[in-house]
């Protein structure tokens, strides 16, 4: 499996209900870089405990990888997450809004597991569309 | 076209306050892309999100007619009811 093949498998699987599968990529010392978050998660734990963490604000999440480039060991992953919000998401109540993100994830592959990723996606989007921020747009009926 | 590109013609796309590329209808909570054109909401997508909003009134509901229910009123309206359908 090559390191696209490993990247892709770790963006879009956990959302096929394969989380358990795309553990056996994540490193025992693999790190992992979320935008606002207190410090790096680690470890297989620490992977799962932010898979788990969107799909419960999402459980009908996806993803989809809609462009990759790699270089060695780094890839660069760009894709869209996909989900209704029904369930509660870092203490904001469900909204039942459907959300659309973009993002890229930057992952560093070695020896066939993934050892570190800076994930980066449009948060203050996430926000807006949960109505934290307020936005909305205007809708016709058919 | 580029990921996320708005229409260069449109000044807040560059100078304003950030907004996201797709926003949820107001009506039916689907994820709308902005420029796409008109968005008609899907009936069947309308009630989930309605039926969504309303879910704790929907629970409260459910628990207040089970509570009636099990009155005698309750029973004898059930029986009625079943009574009737057949």
């Amino acid at each position: 499996m090559d390191v696209k093949e490993i990247a892709r498998r770790l963006a879009e699987d956990p959302w096929r209900g394969k989380l358990d599968e795309v553990l056996d990529l994540v490193a025992d010392d693999y790190v992992m870089h979320v935008p606002g978050a207190a410090g790096p998660l680690r470890g297989r734990d620490g992977y799962r405990q932010f898979i788990t963490t969107y799909l419960t604000g999402f459980p009908d999440g996806t993803t989809t990888v809609d462009d990759q480039i790699a270089e060695g060991e780094i890839v660069a992953t760009r894709w869209t997450g996909r989900g209704t919000n029904t369930g509660e998401l870092m203490g904001i109540p469900p909204t039942g809004r459907q959300v659309t993100i973009e993002g890229i994830s930057y992952s560093r592959i070695a020896d066939g597991m993934a050892r570190e990723t800076l994930i980066i996606w449009d948060n203050l989007a996430l926000l807006q569309q949960l109505g934290v921020v307020p936005e909305t747009v205007p809708a016709q009926t058919a | 076209m580029w990921i996320g590109a708005g229409t260069a013609n449109d000044p807040c796309a560059m100078f304003g306050f950030p907004q996201s590329r797709f926003m949820p209808c107001t009506e039916c909570g689907a994820s709308v892309e902005r420029g796409a054109g008109t968005h008609l909401c899907e009936p069947e997508r309308l009630v989930e999100f309605r039926l969504f909003q309303l879910r704790e009134e929907i629970a409260r509901f459910d628990e207040q007619f089970a509570a009636w229910l099990a009155t005698a009123r309750g029973h004898f309206a059930a029986w009625i009811a079943e009574r009737d359908r057949r």
